[in-house]
C-alpha cells in the first residue's frame, strides 16, 4: 500500500466531519437533525458489534442489553435525585461489570454456542425490563430531567446533535485504535487461528474479553445519551427489533473498514424514516414488525449478493474505475 | 379446590406446554443434524400452523381442511425458505445462516401481522376429546390432544428413522455428509426435505396448541426459543428432546403456579445458558459442532 492510498480516507474523513459539524446551519430541520442524533446513538453500537464480529470473529446479540442497561440506569438515578452526568457514569461502570460477568463465561464460547447464549441473554434482559419493579415494568420511566452539568443544560435537538456526534467519533477513534493496537492485533490474529495465536504466547481471552468489554461500555453511554435525549425509556426500545436493525446495519456497512457499521446505520436509520413516510400512506398498518420485513429481505439479498456490504462494493467499483481509468491510459 | 389438586393442575398444564417444546424441538433437531443450520424461524412454523389454521377457517373451510391447508402452506414456506435464502449462500458460516433464519424469522411474523392482525385468536381442538377429571384437578380435551400429538410424532418418527430405507438414509447424512453421498444418498435433496419436516411438525404443534393458548402473529419466538433449549439440553435426539421439552414444561408449569407467571419463560433461558456454559468447562463432552 502506497502512501497516496492512505492518505484517500483522511481526506474523505475530513469532508465528511466537516459536513457533520456545518449541517445544523444547512438544514435547520428539526427533524433531520432528530434523525441524526439516533444514527449517531445506534452508530456506536452498531461499531461494537462490527468491532467485535468483524475483527475478533464473536458474533454476539448482547448490544441492545448493554443500552437499555445504560439507559436505565441513568433513568433510574437521575429520578432519584442523582446528577445526570454522574448517572450516566455510573450506568457505564454498572454495565462494565455485567460486561465482564457476562464476557466471562460467555466468550468461552463459539459458533452456534455464542451466538445462542447471547441470544437468551437478549431474550431474559427484555423479560427482566419488562418484569421489575424499578424499570416501571411495561410502562418504562418517564419524565427523566434534562442532562445539566452545573448551569450547562443541554437541550433541543441541535445541542444532542453535537453532543450525540462528538461521543461518535469519540467511539469511532477509539474502535480504530483498539484495532490497530497489541490487543485488536491480537483478536485478529485468534480469529483466523486461535491455536495458533495461543500457541505465540497471546492471551486470547484476556484480550477478548477486554474487546467485549469496551465495546459494551460505549453502548452503556449511549444508552445514558439516549435516555435523556428521549426523556422516555421503555422495554419496547431494547427489544428483539433493534437487534435486527442492529445486524442489518453491520451487514449493510460491510466488512474492511472499522467505520463501515456508522455507514451502515446511517442508511438504515434513513430507509426506515423513508419507508414509514411513503408506505405509512399505502400500508394500513405501519410498525416496526412491517420494516422488519422489508429488513429481513435485504439481510437475505445482501447474504447471498453482496456479503462484503457497501464498503466491499465501494472498494469493488473503485477498483474497477481505477482499472477502466489505466486501460485508457495505455490504449 | 386442595392443594393437590392445584398441584396436579399445575402439572397437567405443565406437561401440555412441554409436549408442545418438545415437537418444536424436534424441528430443530431434524433441521440441526441433517443440514448443520439453526433455524431460528422454527417456532415461526408452529406459529404459521395455528394462524394459518384460524385465517382458513375464517374463509369459511371446515376445520380438518383448514389444518390440512394450514400444514401444507407451512411445508412450503420451509422448502420456499430453503431453497431461496439459504441453499444460495455464498460463504456459508454459523453467523451467516443464523442472520439469514433470524430476518426469514422476521419476515414470516411480520408478513402475518401485516395481513392478519395483531389480535389473540383461538383455534377450535382438532378432535372433542371429553375432559378428564381426577384429584379434583381436571385435565381439558384440548390438552389431551396436545400429549397425544406429542405421542403421535415420536412413535412415527421412530418408526420412520428406523424401519424406511430414506430414514436410515437422512440418519447417515446426519452422521457424515460425505460418507452417505459416497454410498449413493442424494444429500441435497434432503436438505430441502428437513425444512418441509420441520415446517409440517412445526406447523402440527401449533395447530394442537393453539386452542390451549390461542395464536398471535408474535407466538413464535418464545415457542422456538423454548424448542431449542428442549434440542440442546436433549443432546438432539428425538429422546432426549422429548424428556427435556418435558421437564422444561413441569419446570415452568410449577414455577408458573407457585412462585411467578411473569417470570417463567426466564427457566427456559437460563436452563440455556446453564447447560453452554457448563459444557465448555467439559472438553471431553463439548456441544456437538454442526
Amino acid at each position: 500500500m502506497n502512501s497516496r492510498q492512505k492518505m484517500k480516507p483522511h481526506i474523505g474523513m475530513l469532508i465528511i466531519a466537516a459536513l457533520l459539524l456545518v449541517l445544523p446551519l444547512i438544514v435547520p430541520n428539526a427533524y433531520v437533525i432528530s434523525i441524526m442524533v439516533l444514527v449517531a446513538i445506534f452508530g456506536v453500537l452498531a461499531l461494537g458489534i462490527g468491532v467485535l464480529f468483524v475483527y475478533a470473529g464473536l458474533f454476539t446479540l448482547v448490544q441492545p442489553v448493554f443500552l437499555g442497561l445504560g439507559a436505565y440506569t441513568a433513568a433510574i438515578l437521575s429520578l432519584r435525585g442523582v446528577p445526570p452526568v454522574i448517572s450516566i457514569l455510573a450506568g457505564g461502570f454498572l454495565v462494565a461489570i455485567v460486561a465482564l460477568m457476562i464476557g466471562a463465561p460467555v466468550l468461552r464460547l463459539r459458533g452456534f454456542a455464542l451466538i445462542l447464549s447471547s441470544f437468551a441473554i437478549l431474550l431474559a434482559a427484555n423479560i427482566a425490563f419488562t418484569q421489575l419493579e424499578i424499570t416501571g415494568a411495561a410502562n418504562g420511566l418517564q419524565n427523566i430531567p434534562l442532562l445539566s452539568l452545573g448551569s450547562l443544560t443541554v437541550k433541543g435537538d441541535v445541542q444532542y446533535y453535537y453532543l450525540s456526534w462528538a461521543f461518535c467519533v469519540a467511539c469511532l477513534l477509539i474502535c480504530t485504535n483498539i484495532i490497530n493496537s497489541r490487543p485488536g492485533r491480537a483478536i485478529q490474529a485468534a480469529r483466523d487461528s486461535e491455536m495458533g495465536a495461543a500457541s505465540l504466547g497471546v492471551n486470547v481471552a484476556i484480550y477478548q474479553l477486554e474487546i467485549f468489554v469496551i465495546t459494551s461500555v460505549m453502548a452503556g453511554f449511549a444508552g445514558g445519551i439516549y435516555c435523556f435525549y428521549l426523556r422516555v425509556v421503555s422495554p419496547a426500545l431494547y427489544s428483539y427489533d433493534l437487534l435486527i436493525s442492529l445486524v442489518l446495519m453491520t451487514i449493510v456497512g460491510g466488512i474492511g473498514r472499522v467505520w463501515a457499521p456508522l455507514l451502515g446505520c446511517f442508511v438504515i436509520m434513513w430507509l426506515d424514516e423513508l419507508m414509514k413516510a411513503y408506505l405509512g400512506k399505502i400500508l394500513p398498518v405501519m410498525t416496526g414488525n412491517v420494516t422488519n420485513i422489508l429488513f429481513g429481505i435485504i439481510i437475505i439479498v445482501l447474504m447471498i449478493f453482496a456479503p462484503q456490504g457497501l464498503v466491499g462494493l465501494l472498494d469493488e467499483a473503485k477498483r474497477y474505475f481505477r482499472s477502466v481509468f489505466r486501460s485508457g491510459e495505455s490504449a | 379446590m386442595g392443594s393437590l389438586s392445584l398441584f396436579i393442575q399445575y402439572l397437567i398444564s405443565g406437561i401440555t406446554s412441554g409436549s408442545v417444546y418438545a415437537i418444536i424441538g424436534i424441528c430443530w433437531s431434524i433441521v440441526f443434524l441433517i443440514t448443520g443450520i439453526l433455524n431460528f424461524a422454527t417456532g415461526e412454523f408452529a406459529m404459521l400452523g395455528g394462524m394459518l389454521t384460524f385465517v382458513f377457517m375464517h374463509a369459511g373451510i371446515g376445520l380438518f381442511p383448514s389444518a390440512i391447508c394450514a400444514i401444507v402452506a407451512t411445508v412450503l414456506v420451509g422448502l420456499l425458505m430453503e431453497r431461496a435464502a439459504l441453499r444460495p449462500v455464498r460463504y456459508p458460516s454459523d453467523a451467516a445462516y443464523i442472520v439469514i433464519t433470524i430476518a426469514v424469522q422476521s419476515i414470516i411474523s411480520g408478513t402475518v401481522f401485516l395481513l392478519v392482525d395483531s389480535e389473540f385468536h383461538a383455534v377450535p381442538p382438532l378432535v372433542h376429546v371429553q375432559n378428564i377429571s381426577f384429584a379434583g384437578a381436571t385435565m381439558q380435551g384440548e390438552r389431551v390432544i396436545v400429549i397425544v400429538a406429542l405421542a403421535l410424532v415420536t412413535v412415527g418418527l421412530s418408526l420412520f428413522f428406523n424401519r424406511t430405507i430414506i430414514g436410515k438414509a437422512l440418519r447417515a447424512t446426519a452422521i457424515s455428509k460425505e460418507a452417505a453421498s459416497l454410498i449413493g444418498v442424494r444429500t441435497t435433496s434432503f436438505s430441502a426435505f428437513s425444512f418441509a419436516l420441520a415446517g409440517g411438525l412445526g406447523a402440527l404443534a401449533g395447530i394442537v396448541i393453539a386452542p390451549v393458548t390461542f395464536t398471535s402473529y408474535a407466538s413464535g419466538l418464545l415457542l422456538g426459543t423454548k424448542g431449542i433449549v428442549a434440542a440442546l439440553v436433549g443432546g438432539w435426539t428425538i429422546g432426549g428432546t422429548v424428556i427435556a421439552g418435558l421437564a422444561l414444561g413441569l419446570l415452568e408449569g410449577l414455577f408458573g403456579g407457585y412462585i411467578s407467571s411473569g417470570w417463567k419463560d426466564v427457566i427456559a433461558l437460563s436452563a440455556m445458558l446453564l447447560y453452554l456454559t457448563i459444557m465448555t468447562f467439559m472438553p471431553s463432552h463439548g456441544v456437538k459442532k454442526g
